[in-house]
């Protein structure tokens, strides 16, 4: 009875979203705001890659509330916890602990690459940390995980706030949060050093959320 | 139109899965294909045709005027968007283990402790 | 109009504080929940001179040294002004509970969920971009989600589960509507889509609107969308659910409002009235049957909510102002309920009624709050519900709808039954003896939320001048206008 109810309720919306793709497909694009952001992210804020500008810069605010739900899963995940005692880990295969060995640096290195280059190529803080995350989970499945929970959370926190202090500069020396023109120089396009506070923060958000994913994973492993 | 009835297809299918299985799991399983649904229509929405990936690959200032770029708005979007899910889904799989372990069933429908 | 940075801190110090209390769990413990509660003062002052500067003018925040539309904005209006008031002196009043009600479990990671939960609040309240909104109700759902859960009983993990399903799905509809009226208008800033809100017409602006009324309708208790909600509120600790009930059904409430009002301009204005009639009739006659105390209080917030809605969106400025009297008695009055009952029924099995059999002679206090509540509720002489619920009444004979009248009416009877029938068992007298007494602390809270509703009963001009923010949402042009021409 449920199911046909259910199945109902799809087809009806499965209707009214069809009509709404043959109007939308018709419709030529309005020009909107991306106009004015493909064309001024450059000279505003000196990053090379524009999406990168919009998640740090014209909505940082959003990107203030992404860091603040990541950390809302992991207190939530730690307020559920229900361990039990340590279970006996089945003992991994000799492939996976030697490729492991190999494997780990080279993940590490390349979540770190893809959250340092977050203004010049496509990446980022987020997509950083769940690479590195996804390192650590590897360390979880072999049963080599040695990092005390203490010592992530310290980090965890740490860097959150540094994120919000950083915005807070922006708010003492510009005027308004998150400002970023006059705070570090803006330097030259597509070079390393460049876009005033930008890297430092995606730099704080990749290390944020690697240990958030990482603490998410512990718990969710230990019960 | 291809792209536009993928993405709704996703979502419907998401949201039927949803309503109808009866295992824990694969209800947020359901949920975590709509979102990946809804994603894509926003990709969707934001494409510009005959546009580039935007990013700036030439430092010359009137050659970056001339190229189209996509739209970079609703990619910024799913990213904050993506985060959220996995942030819902960690926590939903928190939820489910503590479930499992205090009702030792995962039918949705043996749970229901609460009544009207 | 003023451009400062003052309501920033609103969001920004609870965020900060979480942070911080989160880095140091290990050391943190004994004194998290009073750091919280210093946090809620300090945040208290804050928001007071919000209100009072938000009287005389509007409040606008540039984010990032963007001006809006480019960049993210907060607005600060009269109506807001009063809903931020109000959250911190519900946030001060529930952390200060929180620290004598919350004697198990992890109390750090407590204070930082509680403080979140804050922070999105304000956010909600706050801001003028509509994706930014979307957010910051993430931000208040997964806290309400790890809160509901605290306690780790077998019911309030499966009310949170439930709870997490159905409000995910409710923010896919939003997210949804959000990519249509981006594909329409190019822009996300709220004032800037309901300038340019004529050149949706058609299916597609059904589906816009229909979908953001599901979103929306998940958090906000409206009919076929809230059966998460007698579960999640009965089966939190007491002081998340005046929270939920208190708060974060209206924090849903206030994005219809914005969303019909501000940006639609009064679009589809009769479906709502017909969803609350609904709402508030099938909520009242549910809560009647309830034996459980909190049960019956979330099934009443339904019956509220559906009132709420019904006069809100009636559209016309008499009954406007009578439901943001409403809003702010509901308010009031659930979480001086929720309180004071929580606490008598604190070692109570299922929080039935009839354990609070004897209670007016063992705890008084607690007693009378419960007492007043109800009354206000009702609609009795002397509180606020009594001059919301007659404005209501009244601006409903003024548009000859007498049809409403009766209904509202009929529900009000609804609840007149149930709520005699805990004050009767208040005043029975038991056998059991007096366990433990209530901390003077906890006695204070309760006796500031009874005097706050009997002052603003009999001095309601207290608020505000309510007509001119009901003149403001009605007739949004000074909104977008304010917000657009900002240099």
């Amino acid at each position: 009875m449920k199911k046909f109810i259910g199945l109902i309720l799809v087809i009806i919306l499965g209707f009214f979203l069809y009509k709404g793709a043959v109007t939308l497909s018709q419709q030529t694009r309005n020009p909107g705001l991306n106009n004015y952001y493909n064309q001024n992210a450059v000279s505003d804020t000196g990053v090379a890659n524009i999406v990168t500008s919009i998640v740090l810069t014209y909505r940082g605010f959003d990107t203030l509330g992404e860091v603040t739900v990541l950390f809302l899963a992991a207190l939530g995940v730690g307020v559920l916890a229900f361990f039990k005692k340590n279970k006996k880990i089945k003992e991994s295969s000799f492939i996976i602990k030697t490729g492991y060995k190999i494997l780990f640096p080279a993940i590490l290195l390349y979540g770190i690459y893809i959250f340092v280059h977050g203004h010049l190529t496509p990446g980022g803080g987020f997509q950083g940390g769940a690479i590195i995350a996804s390192a650590f989970l590897l360390q979880l499945i072999i049963g080599e995980y040695k990092m005390s929970s203490a010592w992530a959370a310290l980090f965890e926190g740490f860097s959150g706030l540094v994120f919000i202090l950083l915005g807070g500069a922006g708010l003492l020396w510009l005027g308004t949060f998150l400002g970023n023109k006059g705070l570090l120089p803006l330097g030259t396009v597509k070079m390393l050093f460049s876009a005033g506070i930008i890297p430092i923060i995606y730099v704080f958000i990749g290390i944020k959320v690697g240990f958030e994913m990482t603490g998410i994973l512990n718990n969710l492993n230990k019960e | 139109m291809i792209f536009f009835i993928g993405s709704f297809g996703l979502f419907l299918i998401g949201l039927l899965i949803m309503m109808t299985q009866k295992n824990v799991f694969k209800i947020l399983l359901g949920l975590s294909i709509a979102e990946t649904g809804v994603h894509l229509f926003l990709i969707t929405i934001g494409y510009i045709k005959g546009g580039l990936a935007p990013i700036i690959f030439d430092l010359n200032p009137t050659q970056m005027l001339n190229t189209k770029f996509v739209d970079p708005v609703p990619q910024a979007l799913i990213l904050t968007s993506i985060v959220i899910g996995v942030a819902v889904l960690g926590l939903g799989l928190a939820f489910i283990v503590n479930l499992v372990k205090h009702y030792k069933t995962e039918d949705i429908t043996k749970i229901k402790e609460l009544k009207w | 109009m003023v451009i400062t940075n003052f309501p920033l801190y609103l969001i920004i110090l609870p965020l900060f504080v979480a942070f911080f209390i989160f880095m140091f769990h290990s050391f943190f413990k004994k004194i998290a929940l009073f750091l919280a509660f210093l946090t809620f003062l300090v945040n208290g002052v804050i928001a007071y001179y919000v209100y009072l500067a938000s009287q005389t003018q509007s409040i606008l925040v540039k984010l990032a040294n963007f001006l809006p539309p480019i960049g993210i904005n907060l607005f600060v209006y009269k109506f807001n002004g009063l809903l931020v008031l109000v959250v911190a002196v519900v946030g001060i009043l529930v952390s200060l509970y929180s620290l004598y009600y919350i004697k198990e479990g992890d109390k750090s990671r407590y204070a930082s969920l509680l403080l979140l939960f804050f922070t999105g609040m304000n956010g909600i309240f706050l801001t003028g971009d509509i994706f930014n909104f979307f957010v910051f109700f993430e931000i208040l759902s997964i806290s309400a989600f790890s809160l509901v859960g605290y306690e780790n009983k077998k019911m309030s993990i499966e009310a949170g589960f439930k709870y997490l399903v159905q409000a995910s799905l409710g923010s896919l509809f939003f997210l949804i509507a959000i990519g249509l009226t981006y594909s329409q208008v190019g822009t996300l800033n709220i004032a800037d889509i309901a300038s340019k809100i004529g050149a949706i017409t058609g299916p597609m602006k059904f589906l816009i609107f229909g979908s953001l009324i599901t979103g929306l309708g998940v958090e906000t208790a409206l009919f076929p969308l809230n059966f998460w909600l007698p579960d999640a509120h009965s089966m939190a600790p007491s002081s998340i659910s005046a929270i939920l009930s208190g708060l974060a059904i209206n924090a849903g409430l206030y994005g219809v409002i914005v969303v019909f009002y501000i940006i639609g301009n009064g679009a589809f204005l009769n479906v709502l009235i017909i969803v609350g009639v609904i709402t508030m009739l099938i909520g009242e006659s549910m809560a009647y049957r309830q034996t459980n105390y909190k049960r019956m209080l979330a099934f009443s917030s339904t019956g509220q909510m559906g009132l709420v809605t019904m006069a809100f969106f009636a559209g016309t400025p008499l009954l406007v102002v009578a439901a943001i009297f409403q809003l702010v008695n509901h308010i009031v009055a659930k979480v001086l309920l929720f309180l004071s009952g929580g606490y008598i029924l604190k070692d109570s099995k299922g929080y039935a009624i009839s354990d609070l059999k004897g209670a007016f002679y063992k705890y008084p206090i607690a007693a009378l709050g419960i007492i007043i509540g109800a009354l206000s509720l009702l609609g009795i002489p002397l509180t606020l519900g009594f001059y919301s619920k007659i404005k209501i009444l009244l601006g409903f004979a003024s548009l000859n709808k007498f049809v409403f009248i009766v209904l509202i009416l009929v529900a009000s009877y609804f609840e007149g039954v149930y709520f005699i029938k805990v004050i009767a068992n208040l005043f029975q007298r038991s056998d059991n003896e007096k366990e433990f007494s209530i901390p003077f602390f906890v006695n204070l809270i309760f006796l500031f939320l009874i005097i706050t509703i009997v002052i603003l009963g009999v001095y309601p001009k207290l608020l505000g001048n309510i007509s001119t923010m009901a003149g403001e949402l009605l007739n949004r042009s000074q909104y977008i206008s304010e917000v657009l021409n900002v240099r």
